[in-house]
């Protein structure tokens, strides 16, 4: 079980340059949040390689890099004829 | 619970914080849990947001089949009106010290990749009051009166 808020504290000192590498791929966190464990576009594939290494994926933090310009785009609305 | 904000690196400078190219952005670990297993998956805690929509790659992976999943139509901000698909899901929050919390909810599917799955009000936030403190950058979620799953 990751303790959240230390792997947050390591994740958020991991260097920029070095993040920016994997933006738009899929990556798979270290339990401290110190280092990638792997990397790739695809899911699947990324995946497949943290099998290869003996760990199953639903125990690491996976997320996808996302170094963007836009800040604040993510909010869904119910489809609806009122504003 | 706190949840410390995630530190999360933009290109250009943001003005309301001083020209800052670091984001703090309230990002929550869920274990998501399905027929034939669970992944880890970042998300956004997003008052905004109608309901939960998740990225699709995660539905494989945990054995959630949507070929034959209602649909529906909902408006993500900045990319129109896109139809998602949904199944019922088992979602785990915890800090990994003290409080642990488990409930089943229905999700949405977006049809394309997203950035973040978005931790919306039908299936995440309406079973939490929370506390997002500005200042110190970081949430405390607690479940209310209509959180009916488990706290472990």
């Amino acid at each position: 079980m990751i303790e959240i808020n230390a792997f947050r504290h390591n994740q958020s000192r991991f260097p920029r340059a070095e993040l920016e590498k994997y933006n738009g791929q899929f990556v798979a966190w270290s339990d401290d949040g110190t280092h990638i464990l792997v990397a790739h576009a695809d899911r699947a594939q990324m995946e497949a390689m943290l099998v290869a290494m003996g760990i199953y994926p639903g125990d690491v933090l996976i997320c996808r890099v996302a170094v963007t310009d836009e800040v604040a785009w993510w909010s869904t609305t119910e489809d609806s004829a009122q504003s | 619970m706190i949840v410390r904000y995630t530190p999360c690196p933009v290109n250009s400078g943001v003005p309301a914080l001083a020209g800052a190219l670091i984001m703090p952005r309230p990002l929550l670990a869920v274990l998501f849990t399905g027929p034939s297993g669970y992944r880890l998956d970042d998300g956004l805690l997003d008052t905004g947001a109608d309901q939960t929509i998740l990225d699709p790659s995660l539905a494989p992976m945990i054995g959630v089949d949507l070929s034959q999943a209602v649909s529906r139509n909902v408006h993500l901000v900045g990319r129109g009106s896109i139809r998602c698909r949904y199944a019922p899901v088992k979602l785990r929050i915890t800090d990994g010290i003290l409080e642990t919390y488990e409930w089943h909810a229905i999700v949405g599917f977006a049809p394309f990749p997203l950035a973040r799955s978005l931790l919306g009000f039908g299936g995440f936030l309406q079973f939490f009051d929370a506390n997002f403190r500005g200042a110190a950058e970081e949430v405390v979620p607690f479940p209310n009166a209509a959180f009916t799953g488990r706290v472990i």
